[in-house]
């Protein structure tokens, strides 16, 4: 029920009080430097050699259209964001419905597989790149030991994709079973019971009972992976630095690299600006489809 | 209730101490308590660096300076010290520079040069410019001008194990496989030769005796950032190419025959280097030389006499040897590019009296020498250090090393005066990335490269 503006009185000076630090936070930290990135996204400016930002004619707009880099760059952002989703939800599931049978320790199962979640990202990209590294690694290691064939894991780009993906798996897939096994926890019982009473093999339950009851949240923890896979960059910068060649430059390692190593912020902001109208309708799309999938689950 | 004037006045009070604070600390870093002004240095986390910062607070210490580091990864130090110029940071007093940034640093002004502060008779005294070896200390000028105290020169040689390269066995099977004698590689084909002679598995033999492990014709560094390109460059000089562009005219020849055959060459090479090159610096590098699993290393010469002769690190002490690297065309004998490091001083330093007395002490021949005592390893610009008697008896690898390479008379090239060299350079090493990895060949490659090259010229309006 919403207040009148009239009947809140001399609380009005409250209501400012309270709400001014969250409209200046978002004001002066969300809305601000967006609005600065669109405005030097039509500028050039390379911070270190321009003395201050001009105006360049859309020229930054009409050189990401024919970049090449850039398009490879979305193309593998893309690649990557679909398998590391593709993994964690399958990884995920499993998890959740493993959990859901209540195995011994179950919450102290739960906490430990939640660990890398909770870890930086960064400290994840270390321990995985050490980890593959062919000198100092446990894998490379394992792998000699057990005779077993030893490739460049971080040295030939199908290997260093690979690498990117396990990480990325390991890291994530945790919060996928989270959520899903949240999703699993709030099936009723009955449901099941009822279920194995008329005969129903495990893989019915699954298909004609869990599933359809857990689709809503499959498709938030999977929107959430992909758009957050999309724009990896922490693990990339430790584990390949966009390596080898450019076979795992994901989009946000060409902003970054032309941002920081090129200095054109121009540049850089025409790119931002592009990969936020895209994720924009990206999510867009995601929420009209999660929409219609909850509409068909729960008709 | 702020009408009140008790508020107002604890209000006020409130303000007044809080600008203070801000205003103090920003203003000066001197310790009033200890009367000391504080320096503070901006630079890799490497050993010779962190010798540097220890002499530099004994030295210091007397004339009430002292010092504090911020140590980074190497690369990032470039980074840092141009953007928080760019944005008007006023911590650093003093920025660690490698002679390939110091275009970009200088074009950005982001440190003052040294001949600024040589505006006295007893300033130049003090540097003593003409005592710098110029071979290893031209890296460090840009427009006429030095931009650093030179610290620590890094010549580019071969270190090679002596144990093997004399090993009967080994000879004969060499002179049988390849026709002509085993020796120290004097080419670049003795050197592809020579690396996949001595590239072995575990269980074949080396010296007569069987291997418990895989040995490596030859160990290097090859990560991207810098790393690679810096042990490349050597080999692409020598191939008879210019460094990524013609600065006459200001074309790119990424893709000129010489550089592509310099990298054809070094993707033959790769198949004799150590696994994992892609991923190791030179201190990881030379670890797996150390380990006794290399016949050759291709390296900065402080990297290999920081580790190889270190007995707690190293299995192959007093088996190593040091040599000029390959000739490729003869008119480029033993092709070098001019490696240097150096302290220059921050442009928007608070204390630049200070910082400029400070390094001039830590950096003449006595200071130098001190510093040569916390890090052995380190390879003098000064002439007057290289002659001196203490550190030819102390210092016996260091001087010898240093003595065959300045009596070989390389071919020396030095990085072009290009600001944007760090950029041309990482688009020319993501090439070379490509074609080792086999993403791409290496015509591909350099062809995306020299489109990109030419691409970031144009921007620039170096070419039209």
């Amino acid at each position: 029920m919403g207040m009148k503006w009239a009947a809140l009185g001399s609380g009005r000076v409250y209501f400012w009080i309270m709400t001014v630090p969250a409209v200046v936070y978002v004001v002066a930290w969300r809305l601000g430097p967006a609005v600065y990135t669109l405005w030097l996204g039509l500028n050039q400016y390379n911070i270190v050699y321009d003395a201050a930002p001009r105006w360049n004619h859309f020229a930054n707009y009409t050189l990401l259209l024919r970049d090449g880099a850039l398009r490879q760059s979305i193309g593998l952002s893309g690649e990557f964001a679909v398998i590391a989703t593709a993994a964690e939800v399958v990884i995920g599931l499993g998890a959740a419905w493993f959990l859901d049978t209540d195995p011994p320790g179950r919450n102290l199962l739960l906490g430990v597989f939640l660990l890398p979640m909770i870890m930086a990202p960064v400290v994840v990209g270390t321990a995985w790149g050490t980890l593959f590294d062919r000198t100092v690694g446990y894998i490379p290691y394992a792998l000699q030991l057990l005779h077993l064939p030893q490739p460049q894991w971080l040295a030939t780009p199908g290997t260093a994709m690979f690498a990117l993906l396990i990480a990325d798996a390991w890291e994530w897939a945790p919060l996928v079973a989270l959520l899903l096994f949240a999703a699993l926890q709030a099936i009723p019982r009955e449901h099941f019971e009822a279920a194995r009473v008329d005969g129903a093999s495990g893989w019915q339950l699954f298909r004609r009972i869990i599933l359809p009851q857990i689709t809503g949240m499959i498709l938030v923890a999977a929107g959430l992976r992909l758009m957050d896979a999309f724009l990896e960059l922490d693990k990339v910068i430790i584990m390949t630095g966009g390596g080898p060649g450019s076979s795992t430059q994901f989009v946000s390692m060409f902003v970054y690299k032309q941002a920081f190593q090129f200095y054109e912020l121009g540049y850089a902001s025409a790119v931002i600006t592009l990969l936020l109208a895209a994720l924009g309708v990206a999510y867009w799309l995601y929420l009209r489809s999660y929409g219609r999938a909850l509409g068909a689950a729960n008709p | 209730m702020w009408r009140q004037p008790r508020y107002r006045v604890v209000a006020t009070a409130l303000a007044i101490v809080l600008a203070s604070l801000l205003v103090t600390g920003t203003v000066s870093q001197t310790s009033r308590a200890q009367n000391m002004t504080t320096l503070t240095f901006l630079g890799p986390d490497f050993d010779e660096w962190v010798a540097f910062v220890k002499v530099a607070n004994e030295i210091g210490k007397p004339m009430g300076i002292q010092l504090k580091p911020e140590y980074l990864p190497w690369d990032n130090v470039f980074q840092k010290a141009l953007i928080d110029s760019k944005s008007g940071v006023r911590t650093w007093d003093y920025v660690y520079i490698y002679n390939t940034w110091v275009p970009g640093l200088s074009a950005a002004k982001a440190v003052i040069p040294i001949d600024d502060f040589l505006s006295s008779p007893g300033a130049t005294e003090a540097v003593q410019p003409k005592d710098f070896i110029s071979l290893t200390t031209q890296g460090l000028q840009f427009n006429g001008k030095l931009w650093a105290m030179p610290m620590l020169a890094a010549p580019y040689m071969m270190g090679y194990r002596t144990d093997v390269f004399a090993d009967p066995t080994e000879k004969k099977a060499f002179q049988a496989k390849y026709g002509y004698a085993l020796g120290v590689p004097q080419t670049y084909k003795q050197l592809m030769d020579t690396a996949q002679f001595f590239t072995r598995k575990a269980g074949q033999t080396l010296m007569g005796k069987p291997l418990d492990q895989d040995f490596y014709g030859l160990v290097m560094a090859n990560k991207s950032g810098g790393f690679m390109f810096h042990r490349f460059e050597h080999i692409l000089v020598a191939f008879g190419a210019d460094l990524i562009y013609d600065p006459k005219t200001m074309q790119p020849t990424a893709n000129s025959p010489q550089s592509l055959a310099a990298v054809k060459y070094y993707v033959g090479l790769h198949k004799y280097m150590q696994p994992g090159t892609e991923t190791v610096t030179g201190g990881g590098a030379e670890r797996v030389m150390a380990a006794g699993r290399g016949a050759i290393a291709m390296d900065a010469l402080d990297n290999m006499l920081s580790v190889l002769p270190v007995a707690k690190l190293s299995k192959v002490v007093g088996k190593i040897g040091y040599a000029m690297l390959p000739t490729q065309v003869p008119s480029r004998p033993h092709a070098n590019v001019a490696d240097a490091n150096g302290l220059a001083i921050y442009a928007l330093t608070q204390h630049r009296a200070e910082a400029f007395k400070l390094a001039t002490a830590v950096l003449s021949t006595q200071g130098t020498k001190q510093v040569m005592k916390e890090y052995p390893a380190l390879i003098p610009m000064r002439a007057s250090v290289i002659r001196d008697p203490e550190v030819r008896t102390n210092y016996g690898n260091v001087f010898n090393a240093m003595n065959t390479f300045l009596n070989g008379k390389p071919y020396t090239a030095f990085i072009p005066p290009l600001k944007e060299w760090v950029q041309a350079q990482d688009l020319y090493e993501q090439a070379l990335s490509a074609a080792m990895s086999g993403q791409q060949t290496p015509e591909d490659a350099l062809s995306g490269a020299q489109a990109k090259v030419t691409d970031l010229f144009k921007r620039q309006g170096y070419i039209k």
